[in-house]
C-alpha cells in the first residue's frame, strides 16, 4: 500500500495525496500536534507537511527507512519550523541562557553522534520517554496521559533521564 | 565547568536531534494506543484462558483484570464506548477481587452457582467485546476511514461463545473438545493481538485521558491489598479458634483402674474425659495398636549385591521431620459392642493450620461420635478443647474406584500457635448386628496435615480427604487396624 502511495505521489497523482492523508494523516497530526499544541496551528501545519511531502517525495528512499520514519522526521522538522515562524517571540532552541557556555559548545560540536551513542545505552522505556520529550517535544501532560501515569511521575522519570544523559554527555545541571 | 538549567539542557538535547530519526520500534511504540491496547489485549487474554495449575487460575485473571482496567482508563475519554469498556473492566476488577477474596473463606460462592455466574460473565464479556468493537469503529470513523480491514473482536466474541458451549457439552472432557478449545484459544489470542495492528492507521486520533493516580501505583496497591487480604484470610480461616478450658488430669476412679487393668494405655487413659471413661466401665477386653507416622518421609532405593553376586534394589523408608503417633484402642463391651478410640499425638511437628481427620469402621450401624477432644500444653499449663469441627454421617468419598458412600466421622484438628504436646482423640461406638459373639471390627483413621495456611480456594481439610485430594505422598497418613471379639479369638485358638 505504501509503495502504491509513493508511486502515485512521485507520478503526481492526486490520489496519492488522498492516500497520504488517509493512511498517515493521523501520524502527521500526532507529531505536529505534540509540538504545536494548538489545534488551529496543527491543522495548518498538517496541510503544510502534506505539501512538503508532495514536493520532497523524490528524496524518499525505501532503502533508508520506512515511510513512517521518513514522515516522522519530515513532520517534526516542519512543525518546529512552523513554530519558529508562527511564534518568533517564543524561545525554542536559539538564544537561550547558556548558549555561549562550554556545555552548549560541547553538545553542538561534539556532535549528534555522541547523543546517538547515549540513546543506544537507554533501555526501551527510557528511549521512548527520551524521544517523546526531546524529539516529539510532547508536553509532560501528554506524555503522562499516554503512559497512564501522572505528570509528577513523568517529571520524576525525566529528572532521572536528564541526570543520566548529563552524566553520559558531560556538563553539570544547576 | 559552569552549570546550566534543566530547561536549557533540554533545549540543547532537542536541537541536536535534528539529524536523528527514531528507530522503527520507537516510531511504532510512541503513539497514544500502543500501551493501553497492549494492556487490554493481554488483559483479555489472561482473563479468557484458564490454566489450572500453580495457582495460575487465580493469578492470571487477577493480573488480567487490572491490565484491562488500566488500558481502558487511558482510553475512557475518547468516546462513550471506551468509557463503557472502562466501567465494565472496573466491574470485572471488583468482581474478580471479591470472588478471589471470598474463595479463601468458607463463604465463597458454592459450586452450584458456577454455571449461573459463568453465563452472566459470558454475557458481560460479550458486551465488553461489543462495546470495544464499537469504540474502535468510532475511532476509525473519526480518522475518516470507513471500517477496519478485519473484525478481530467479532471473531473473539464468536470463539468465546463456542468455547463456552464446548465446555458445557457432554464432550467437554474429551480430547476432541480439548483440541477444539486450544484452537479456539489460539484464534481468540490471534484476533485480540490483531486489534493493535488495526489501529496502525487511525490510532493516532485517539486522545489519552489524564489520570490522577499513576497506573503503577494502582497496580502495586491492588497487588498488596489483594495479597494481604488473601493471605490474611487464609491465616484467619485456616487457624480456627478453639473453645479452650484448663485441663487437669482426672483423679483415679474405679472405671479407670478397671480399664488400666485390661491393658488400656495409661498415657491415653489419663487424657480421656470422665464421661468417656464412664462409657467403657463395663469393658471386657481391650486391645491396642499404634504406629508412628511421618508426613514427609521418603523412599530411598539402593542397589545392593547379595551373597550369590546378584544385584537387587533395597527400598528403605527414610522418616521425615514430622512424627505423629496414632494409637487405636478397642474396648469390647458386653452385647456385641465395642468402643473404638483413635488417639493421636504429635511427637515432632504441629497441627496449626486446620489438619483434617476422617474415621471409618465397618459398623453395621451408622457411626456416632461418643466423645473426643484436643489437648495441649502452653506456657506450662495444660488445656483441653473441643474439636473445631467434628461430626458423623454418611459421606460420599471419591477414590480410585470412583464415588462411594459410607458412614464416617470427620473433623478438623488445629491448635493455637505455640501449643506443645499436641494430642487428641475421637471415641465412637461399634455395634455388630451379626447374631453371634464372634464378630470383628476394622477401623481406620486418615489424617491429613497442612504445613501452611495458604489454601485457594478454602476447603475443610476433612472434606478434601473425602474428595480424594490427598495421596500418601502429600501430607496424608492412615492407620488401620482390626479387632476380633474375645469369643472369636477363643474360637480361633
Amino acid at each position: 500500500m505504501d509503495e502504491e502511495m509513493i508511486n502515485m505521489l512521485r507520478s503526481r497523482q492526486e490520489e496519492g495525496m488522498a492516500l497520504l492523508r488517509t493512511n498517515y494523516g493521523g501520524l502527521i497530526r500526532y507529531i505536529a500536534g505534540g509540538i504545536l499544541q494548538s489545534p488551529e496551528d496543527t491543522e495548518e501545519c498538517v496541510s503544510d507537511i502534506c505539501m512538503l511531502v508532495w514536493e520532497k517525495i523524490g528524496s524518499y528512499s525505501a532503502e533508508r527507512g520506512s515511510v513512517s520514519a521518513w514522515l516522522t522526521a519530515l513532520s517534526r522538522n516542519a512543525a518546529i519550523n512552523f513554530l519558529k515562524r508562527r511564534r518568533p517571540h517564543e524561545e525554542l532552541f536559539d538564544d537561550y541562557k547558556g548558549a555561549d557556555s562550554p556545555e552548549y559548545e560541547l553538545l553542538r560540536k561534539e556532535q549528534a553522534q555522541r547523543l546517538k551513542d547515549v540513546i543506544n545505552l537507554l533501555d526501551t522505556r527510557q528511549r521512548n520517554l527520551f524521544f517523546r520529550k526531546y524529539y516529539y517535544l510532547q508536553s509532560t501532560a501528554r506524555i503522562a496521559a499516554e503512559l497512564g501515569t501522572t505528570e509528577r511521575a513523568v517529571e520524576g522519570r525525566l529528572y532521572r533521564l536528564r541526570k543520566k544523559l548529563q552524566k553520559a554527555l558531560g556538563g553539570d545541571l544547576s | 565547568m559552569s552549570k546550566i538549567s534543566p530547561e536549557d539542557f533540554d533545549k540543547m538535547v532537542a536541537e541536536n536531534l535534528e539529524d536523528i530519526t527514531p528507530g522503527e520500534y520507537t516510531i511504532s511504540d510512541v503513539n497514544p494506543w500502543s500501551l493501553p491496547i497492549g494492556r487490554i489485549t493481554w488483559g483479555l487474554i489472561l482473563t479468557t484462558v484458564t490454566l489450572s495449575f500453580l495457582w495460575l487460575q487465580y493469578l492470571l485473571p487477577a493480573v488480567g483484570v487490572m491490565l484491562m482496567y488500566l488500558g481502558f482508563r487511558t482510553l475512557r475519554g475518547e468516546n462513550r464506548w471506551f468509557r463503557a469498556c472502562w466501567l465494565i473492566s472496573g466491574l470485572k476488577l471488583l468482581w474478580n477481587s471479591a470472588n478471589l477474596i471470598l474463595s479463601v473463606t468458607p463463604y465463597g460462592f458454592p459450586e452450584s452457582t458456577q454455571f449461573t455466574f459463568g453465563v452472566v460473565w459470558l454475557v458481560i464479556q460479550l458486551i465488553l467485546f461489543f462495546a470495544f468493537r464499537r469504540a474502535l469503529l468510532r475511532v476509525f470513523k473519526k480518522s475518516g476511514q470507513s471500517k477496519p480491514e478485519h473484525d478481530p473482536l467479532l471473531a473473539a466474541g464468536i470463539w468465546t461463545v463456542a468455547a463456552f458451549a464446548v465446555a458445557l457439552s457432554p464432550f467437554s472432557q474429551s480430547w476432541i473438545a480439548f483440541i477444539i478449545m486450544i484452537i479456539a484459544y489460539i484464534i481468540i489470542v490471534r484476533a485480540l493481538f490483531s486489534v493493535g495492528k488495526e489501529l496502525d492507521k487511525c490510532g493516532y486520533e485517539i486522545s489519552a485521558a489524564p489520570v490522577r493516580i499513576r497506573g503503577g501505583l494502582i497496580s502495586r496497591i491492588y497487588a498488596v491489598l489483594l495479597i494481604l487480604a488473601v493471605v490474611g484470610l487464609c491465616f484467619f480461616f485456616n487457624h480456627p479458634p478453639l473453645n479452650v478450658v484448663p485441663f487437669a488430669p482426672a483423679p483415679e476412679s474405679a472405671a479407670r483402674e478397671h480399664l488400666a487393668s485390661l491393658g488400656y494405655p495409661e498415657a491415653v487413659l489419663s487424657d480421656l474425659a470422665d464421661s468417656d471413661v464412664a462409657l467403657m466401665e463395663d469393658a471386657v477386653c481391650v486391645e491396642t495398636s499404634y504406629e508412628i507416622l511421618s508426613f514427609d518421609s521418603h523412599r530411598e532405593e539402593n542397589r545392593e549385591t547379595d551373597e550369590g553376586g546378584g544385584t537387587y534394589i533395597r527400598i528403605t523408608e527414610i522418616p521425615g521431620n514430622t512424627k505423629l503417633q496414632i494409637t487405636t484402642v478397642y474396648a469390647e463391651m458386653p452385647g456385641r459392642r465395642a468402643y473404638v478410640l483413635h488417639y493421636f499425638e504429635w511427637l515432632d511437628g504441629a497441627a496449626l493450620w486446620q489438619d483434617g481427620i476422617t474415621i471409618w469402621a465397618n459398623s453395621d450401624e451408622d457411626l456416632q461420635v461418643s466423645g473426643g477432644r484436643l489437648l495441649y500444653e502452653k506456657g506450662g499449663a495444660a488445656y483441653a478443647a473441643s474439636f473445631p469441627r467434628l461430626s458423623a454421617g454418611v459421606q460420599t468419598t471419591y477414590g480410585f474406584f470412583g464415588a462411594s458412600e459410607s458412614s464416617q466421622i470427620k473433623g478438623a484438628v488445629s491448635y493455637p500457635l505455640g501449643a506443645e504436646r499436641q494430642r487428641g482423640y475421637v471415641l465412637f461406638s461399634f455395634v455388630s448386628n451379626y447374631d453371634s459373639d464372634m464378630w470383628a471390627v476394622s477401623s481406620a483413621i486418615n489424617y491429613a496435615h497442612m504445613s501452611n495456611p495458604i489454601r485457594i480456594p478454602y476447603a475443610d481439610t476433612e472434606q478434601r480427604i473425602l474428595n480424594g485430594d490427598f495421596t500418601f505422598k502429600d501430607g496424608f497418613v492412615q492407620h488401620a487396624s482390626n479387632y476380633d471379639s474375645a469369643a472369636y479369638r477363643e474360637a480361633e485358638k
